[in-house]
């Protein structure tokens, strides 16, 4: 008998010493802010608990992406808290998932239901996210809440966040089309006298990439491509319904909206025969299947810019002069368009400040340019109000691009002042891909999409810069892509494009 | 030669490894020890060698032109590195004593046979080795009911107990310690925590040393409780630091379509790919340290199990 209870009694004794232990290590570390001591981390939203009793300002949770933070990342939040609590009423708690960690971290978030208020996501993410609940639908709420807001982004934008006809994200209004160009160094342009007035496709690259070779001798590789990029833009002319997976696609122009094989289509198969005859001869780097960072400066690529963006390349590659040109769009996809969303929480208790949030974020310069470069004065410095600025140190973690618009960003020194103007005529001149506003819907199709997107992973490497042979490989990777599901998840695109546009 | 090798013994004569055998084991382990060494000595001539460099020669095994400039970046984020040091130290430590003195005590009132849960508690501790809860699951338990989530404890506590290393320790104690000793001590008087603290565990210092290099190293190379538990990025162990600098050139790179005209921009903002080296070989420098002293144990702790003589 007493032996139980002394065993007992040394088991409460633990217990409590855990907890005090416990609690003493969440005082410590919740410091200046409230929402991150797990002691608040409930059910309900820790800001919610947290302002209902003192009736302050209530704090969002905002999960991005980004960098490693810096040590000064607490003081530059603050200073846009004082800032957006004076101005609305409203703080952020900015909470930064790595570039790497940010797949899984998002996805157990959502999966376990943790609190939040507003999200970045992605093309990746979105429609599995809102398949699950996880984001509020916000179609009513944008317009009679935040009209400037509603009326700043573009009726074809706020389309491309449409699943189900809802707006369930606020869109970043910025290259929300996309715009292809392909860059040369200047000086191989005067020296092999390549007219880039005629290249209008991968074909007509042939010969001036073979003159760079030939001039420039054998360890010089006019095409330096890496295993993630491949050539960046090679499945530009087919629209990938959101979906991730090149393989299945809509050409961007097809008005009967048919769902292909995209990797049997003529056009591209000529095109990976292209890139494999390059790689045989040497103009593309052998070691691109495995090479996962690009070369600073090269002689020769292809990536999404808009007219001016050659000078910030120069400075960054130390390039004396880039001349590009226009290959391919100004086009708008659904893809395009969410390339960067921020969702609100279908679970928050503050929508409407979040949304308010976001307005702010959209129409103010002042707010838009501390999110996007930092600490004044620390960080960046104004040169032209805020419109032109200075950036002091390159530590700052999070990147513009998932914050908000770039229209009322301000411009870096050094880059085209006009520079968002030109991004903007860009967007104005966009054409359409047919599918646009479409985006499909895979909650029934989980094991067909993770299934053949291992396979592709499996090739896409070697066949995307050009190491292995498309006319065998195509047909192998096909096989497999087929066994793994590809046409169950063709004759569902098709239906469920059929019944979109219907 | 030797003057020695005259008293051979014929025995020894037939023991002895014959000249091409012997030179055939130093070349296989020459090799495999090269097979080591060199990846190291790589990271660390890419860690000295010049951004310049590096863009124009490629990779080489000694730095072609020499430069400090990865170690400077470190000292500059020093008060980041150091403080994800502090961190891992802290971890380590403390979790592998709380996890030495979880594991034994739960591994030897296992190996009690007259203990009336044995039964049913081993099945609860065996089951989760071959099956677990998953992701999901674990998360919603420890973020959310526990309250873990931000705090050190979230790096300590779901890795201070596994069924392995209880399984292990309660197979030790039923193999190695005689039940005479236990009654001849509960004769003496003696209650079961003084069993434990005064007549068990200084006879099993080698499963103690076992289970604790074992913690050890686990605490030291985790990263992954860091990245799910931590969103305070102060409280990153070192590990994680290195694997989100490590990664997210390569997510960077992998997301390109989706950040458009951006990407270029960040891309710029990473640390160099020289920086990246150096903050491994700062990783790697205190292990590298402490192994020596470590080894005797190791290798006495791996032969646990094995036929004694």
């Amino acid at each position: 008998m007493t032996k139980t209870k002394k065993k007992w009694l040394a088991m409460g004794a633990a217990a409590a010493l855990l907890t005090t232990a416990l609690a003493g290590c969440g005082n410590s570390n919740s410091k200046s802010e409230p929402s991150s001591s797990p002691s608040s981390a409930g059910t309900q939203t820790a800001e919610a608990s947290q302002s209902a009793g003192s009736g302050e300002v209530p704090t969002l949770v905002w999960w991005t992406i980004g960098g490693q933070v810096p040590a000064n990342f607490d003081k530059a939040i603050a200073a846009m808290n004082e800032y957006t609590a004076e101005k609305i009423g409203v703080k952020i708690d900015i909470k930064v998932a790595n570039w790497g960690d940010w797949d899984t971290k998002i996805n157990t978030i959502v999966n376990t239901g943790e609190p939040f208020d507003i999200m970045f996501t992605n093309n990746s993410k979105y429609s599995q996210q809102v398949n699950m609940g996880a984001f509020a639908d916000l179609t009513d709420l944008v317009q009679s809440e935040t009209p400037d807001l509603y009326d700043f982004i573009p009726q074809k934008v706020w389309d491309g966040t449409k699943i189900g006809g809802k707006i369930y994200s606020v869109p970043t209004y910025k290259d929300s089309s996309l715009t292809q160009y392909w860059v040369f160094d200047d000086k191989y342009i005067q020296k092999y006298g390549i007219d880039t007035s005629s290249i209008k496709k991968l074909q007509d690259l042939d010969k001036p990439l073979r003159d760079m070779k030939a001039g420039e001798g054998k360890s010089f590789y006019p095409l330096s491509l890496t295993q993630g990029d491949g050539f960046n833009g090679f499945f530009n002319g087919y629209d990938d319904m959101t979906l991730g997976l090149p393989p299945i696609g809509v050409k961007v122009d097809d008005a009967s909206r048919k769902a292909v094989s995209v990797l049997e289509q003529p056009d591209v198969m000529n095109d990976l025969k292209q890139l494999h005859q390059w790689y045989k001869d040497g103009i593309i780097n052998p070691d691109a299947p495995t090479k996962t960072e690009a070369e600073r400066a090269r002689p020769f690529f292809a990536a999404q810019a808009f007219p001016g963006a050659e000078a910030s390349w120069q400075i960054t590659s130390g390039v004396e002069k880039y001349t590009m040109f226009q290959i391919f769009g100004p086009i708008y996809t659904t893809s395009t368009i969410q390339g960067s969303l921020n969702a609100i929480s279908a679970n928050s208790k503050y929508k409407n400040e979040a949304l308010k949030y976001l307005q702010l974020v959209n129409t103010d310069s002042k707010l838009r340019n501390m999110l996007a470069f930092g600490q004044l004065g620390v960080d960046y410095n104004n040169v032209d109000g805020e419109k032109v600025i200075e950036r002091t140190s390159d530590t700052w973690p999070l990147a513009a691009y998932t914050q908000g618009t770039f229209f009322n960003l301000a411009v870096t020194k050094g880059a085209p002042v006009d520079q968002w103007d030109q991004v903007r005529k860009l967007n104005d001149q966009a054409t359409s891909s047919t599918n646009l506003g479409f985006a499909l819907d895979i909650s029934e199709l989980g094991t067909e999409v993770a299934n053949t997107k291992a396979v592709w992973d499996k090739y896409r490497y070697e066949l995307l810069t050009g190491a292995s042979d498309p006319e065998k490989m195509v047909p192998r990777i096909v096989a497999e892509l087929k066994a793994a599901g590809l046409d169950k998840l063709m004759t569902a695109a098709q239906e469920q494009i059929d019944t979109y546009f219907k | 030669m030797k003057t020695g090798a005259g008293y051979e013994t014929g025995l020894d004569k037939f023991n002895r490894i014959g000249a091409v055998t012997n030179w055939g084991f130093h070349l296989i382990f020459i090799l495999l020890a090269l097979l080591c060494l060199i990846p190291v000595l790589v990271v660390l001539s890419i860690s000295l060698t010049g951004e310049e460099s590096i863009r124009n020669d490629g990779y080489s095994l000694f730095p072609k032109a020499f430069s400090g400039e990865a170690y400077q970046y470190i000292a500059q984020q020093g008060q980041m590195i150091t403080r994800a040091l502090g961190v891992s130290v802290l971890v380590t430590a403390l979790g592998t004593v709380l996890g030495v003195v979880l594991t034994t005590s739960m591994g030897y009132v296992l190996s009690r046979p007259n203990y009336k849960l044995k039964g049913l508690l081993t099945w609860i501790v065996f089951i989760p080795m071959v099956f677990n809860g998953g992701l999901v699951s674990s998360y919603y338990i420890n973020s959310n009911m526990l309250g873990l989530k931000d705090t050190v404890w979230a790096l300590i506590l779901p890795l201070a107990v596994s069924s392995f290393n209880v399984i292990i320790c309660k197979t030790f104690f039923r193999s190695t310690i005689p039940d005479a000793l236990i009654e001849s001590a509960e004769i003496d008087g003696a209650g079961q925590l003084r069993i434990y603290c005064s007549i068990v565990l200084p006879i099993s210092l080698p499963v103690l040393a076992t289970i604790g290099l074992f913690l050890c190293f686990a605490y030291w190379n985790d990263w992954f409780q860091s990245m799910l538990y931590i969103d305070n990025q102060n409280l990153y162990s070192l590990q994680a630091l290195l694997n989100s600098l490590m990664s997210n050139v390569d997510a960077l790179a992998r997301n390109a379509s989706s950040m458009g005209i951006s990407y270029a921009e960040l891309v710029a903002t990473m640390p160099k790919e020289s920086a990246r080296m150096a903050v491994a070989i700062v990783i790697v420098v205190p292990v590298a340290i402490a192994y020596p002293f470590f080894q005797k144990y190791f290798i006495s702790g791996l032969t646990i199990g094995a036929v004694k003589g």
